[in-house]
């Protein structure tokens, strides 16, 4: 069986980090992306750096547009907006993650890109969406998190300072990938072009808040912070494990994990306390609950403590950190982390499977320009001798004042 | 048209937050999703608080958030004649979405195996805490569980504290999402002869895919990225408390930043050392001493406008009543009032997306079997004596109490 997204052709035009996931996500599941690069001011993502070819050495950058083609193109010099143009009409999808009107004045917007192919779809990611006051302006995840209103739940207690959980991008690109399938979707029932308009800001807000604003709406009051507790259920937490920085989370459903929970503590006075038997007792005794839980868990090994909670029936996890996930059993077992068949080492893999088929990863991100030439004579159709050298004396990062 | 996938039909049969949050995502965009949920009590979520009035089954506000614009067919899944509806009603869905643990729906005709037996075109999107198969798939899964195992966690807090769990849920809104990626790669390929497919969704391995990079550089470098609190490798990248809350001052498009000093009157700012990022990036704390200190004599809106005049992307924090109220969402229209005949007056934020010419659907939530004798009798062909036969048996139930 092929990849879902075989022969399926994407222009990506995006940069950082949002756009490339969609676009990579598009890649793993089998379609062809050309990442378009401008060589005067490089992906964020290449980094500060031009010395010793350090903008191809990214590990991050490897990943995010992992099975991709690099091509440069300057729309400011000669013949370059009519490659761009060509590479509309090969192109099923073209992907675009800058301020509304930047397309249009790169002389690539919606009226040209029709033009060129009837039925292009085009996605546009932007900060806040095409329409409405805030429109013109741009934004990172930085300023997106809290924009949305997201940074407001996260904190350890109410009157701490907020803070991130930092996937404003990854949440967006995912939704960026699912804006271009529900138009691949369209197409095929219509046979017409597609344009999507997609504000981060709204997806931070749909994907992530939108029963807590719901709540503000209808009851008048915003939830608070609670850390690491749950609003009603009780006990949860996060507790310390042998070793250094290393803890196991657990949460408390209902009475019969309560119950669990005291057999595997070993505290058969918890489990005869008739106040603890509600959820609302628990949570009234919840420190001392805590002191309980932390100090069963001092004396265990992170992750044998979750296996110990899990086998008595608790909700537990141990919590992982990079090292921990690239060498865990049950991620190794379902052969998650994938081997790039170009040989450039192991990758994160797919948010999800299609049972019986193996997940692929062709190769990682590619070299400043790799493609100029399979680009310009395989798909433009031109002599080789058009390909464009990357000239390094012409290289700027996103980095450099202006 | 009225919504982009408009042709297709869902069938839902979860609990739990990401896979009926994927259903929702399908029915915004104008997919029919019909709910199946599991008499007496229906989908678990709706004895969830907090409730829009009384708690009761119609007033969950998480069920009513995570269920907009589908149908409710409410049936004895205890009962074969119960099972054997929900099986004919599947396969003539499109896609079917279900969250049981691995290996419940073996032998009850509605696993995958069984239905593509029957419709060798069906679409099955599975969604569990940690997928279908491996050491960890009979484990049990909630937010912060996932949110730890899916590495969020370890990255997520200050540095000399525990790790925090995010106050949403991530993992499982991650997760709802990525089901609806794979279960729209699948329609796609179907549409053109590629058959149907099983989606496996690990809600950890869903997880996993928003610390990508942190991942990818342990594997490539050895190096294990650690909380930072508020911190990005950026400066300035974070929210700063200023006058009346907290702003995001974010010192990008880099080549935007100096430009912008001319409206941050804070001389020292532009002292050599501060000039690139790199030096900034250097000495934090000096340069954020300064910066803070402009910004306590600052209000929120005022230091945004200053950066946004200079091209930075500059941010507030909004509180969830501002979000609910802010200019942008006014003019776009992005939260609807819905009405509901039992909870009042909704407010619902709107779609992830916007397709030109395909309206997406706001619809409320259903009651609990409001579309049982409809879907029996209109899709299922069934006459009405039979559905009231069904009623009768509570094999089925519809909304009113006819049973």
């Amino acid at each position: 069986m092929g990849l879902p997204l075989d022969g399926v052709r994407v222009l990506d035009l995006s940069h950082d980090w949002a756009g490339p996931h969609a676009t990579r996500l598009l890649a793993d599941l089998g379609a062809e992306v050309i990442k378009v690069e401008y060589p005067r001011r490089l992906d964020g993502m290449r980094g500060g750096h031009l010395t010793d070819g350090r903008f191809d050495k990214h590990p991050r950058f490897w990943q995010l547009h992992r099975g991709k083609m690099s091509l440069t193109l300057d729309l400011e010099r000669q013949g370059h907006l009519e490659r761009a143009r060509a590479l509309v009409r090969w192109a099923d999808i073209v992907v675009d993650a800058s301020r509304p009107g930047v397309l249009d004045r790169l002389g690539l917007g919606w009226d040209v890109l029709v033009a060129e192919r009837s039925d292009i779809i085009l996605i546009q990611l932007s900060a806040f969406g095409a329409t409405g006051p805030d429109s013109a302006h741009g934004g990172y995840g930085g300023g997106i998190e809290p924009h949305s209103g997201v940074q407001a739940f996260t904190a350890y207690a109410p009157e701490l300072p907020p803070r991130r959980i930092r996937e404003m991008d990854v949440i967006n690109g995912l939704a960026g990938a699912c804006a271009v399938l529900t138009a691949l979707v369209r197409r095929q029932v219509t046979g017409e072009a597609q344009r999507v308009d997609m504000s981060q800001t709204e997806v931070a807000i749909t994907s992530l808040a939108g029963a807590e604003l719901l709540e503000t709406a209808v009851l008048g009051v915003a939830p608070v912070p609670t850390g690491n507790r749950h609003r009603s259920a009780a006990p949860q937490g996060c507790y310390p494990c042998r070793g250094e920085d290393r803890w196991v989370v657990l949460t408390v459903r209902s009475t019969d994990e309560w119950h669990a929970l005291c057999r595997v503590l070993g505290r058969p006075d918890l489990l005869s306390d008739r106040t603890l038997e509600s959820a609302g007792g628990r949570m009234a005794a919840h420190d001392r609950i805590d002191d309980v839980i932390a100090n069963w868990t001092r004396q265990r090994d992170h992750r044998a403590a979750m296996a110990e909670l899990q086998e008595a029936g608790v909700a537990a996890g141990a919590v992982l950190d990079p090292s921990d996930l690239a060498a865990d059993t049950h991620l190794g077992e379902r052969g998650w982390f994938v081997d790039a068949e170009d040989g450039s080492g192991r990758y994160p893999g797919m948010p999800f499977r299609f049972v019986g088929e193996a997940p692929r990863i062709r190769r990682r991100g590619p070299f400043l320009g790799e493609h100029n030439a399979h680009v310009t004579t395989e798909i433009l159709g031109l002599p080789e001798s058009e390909a464009e050298a990357v000239d390094p004396d012409e290289l700027g990062t996103a980095f450099d004042p202006e | 048209m009225s919504g982009a996938l408009e042709h297709l039909r869902v069938v839902e049969i979860a609990g739990g937050v990401a896979a009926p949050f994927c259903g929702k995502l399908m029915a915004s965009q104008g997919a029919e999703v019909i709910k199946i949920e599991a008499l007496p009590t229906g989908d678990p979520t709706r004895s969830q608080g907090p409730f829009a009035d009384d708690p009761g089954p119609e007033t969950s506000l998480p069920f009513l958030w995570l269920n907009t614009a589908k149908k409710s067919v409410a049936i004895d899944l205890e009962s074969g004649e119960g099972l054997s509806l929900v099986q004919r009603l599947a396969v003539g869905a499109d896609i079917v979405i279900e969250s049981f643990p691995p290996g419940t729906l073996q032998g009850t005709g509605l696993s995958y195996d069984e239905l593509s037996a029957e419709q060798p075109d069906l679409i099955m999107v599975s969604v569990t805490p940690f997928g279908q198969d491996g050491p960890y798939s009979g484990f049990l899964g909630d937010e912060i569980v996932a949110y730890a195992m899916g590495g969020g966690m370890h990255l997520t807090g200050d540095p000399d504290r525990e790790p925090l769990v995010g106050g949403l849920q991530v993992a499982h809104g991650s997760a709802g999402m990525a089901a609806y990626l794979g279960a729209l790669a699948a329609a796609f390929d179907r549409g053109r002869g590629g058959g149907g497919r099983h989606v496996d969704i690990s809600i950890q391995e869903a997880m996993l895919d928003n610390i990508e990079i942190a991942l990818v550089e342990y594997l490539h470098t050895g190096r294990v990225a650690r909380r930072t609190g508020d911190r990005h490798a950026l400066v300035p990248w974070q929210l700063y408390p200023c006058r009346d809350g907290w702003a995001a001052v974010i010192g990008g498009p880099v080549r935007n930043w100096l430009d912008a000093l001319e409206d941050i009157e804070a001389p020292r700012l532009a002292d050599a050392q501060f000039r690139h990022v790199a030096g900034r990036m250097a000495h934090p704390k000096e340069f954020e001493k300064i910066l803070e200190s402009w910004l306590s004599t600052h209000d929120r809106a005022d230091v945004l406008a200053r950066g946004r005049q200079h091209g930075l992307a500059f941010g507030v924090l909004n509180r969830p009543e501002e979000v609910l109220d802010h200019p942008q969402h006014r003019e776009r229209g992005f939260f609807q009032r819905i009405d509901h005949p039992l909870a009042g007056e909704l407010v619902m934020c709107g779609e992830a997306f916007r397709v030109a010419g395909a309206p997406a659907v706001h619809g409320r939530a259903p009651l609990l079997g409001e579309h049982t004798t409809a879907v029996l009798t209109g899709l299922m062909g069934m006459s009405a004596a039979d559905v009231e036969d069904l009623l009768d048996s509570g094999v089925a139930a519809a909304a009113g109490g006819a049973s």
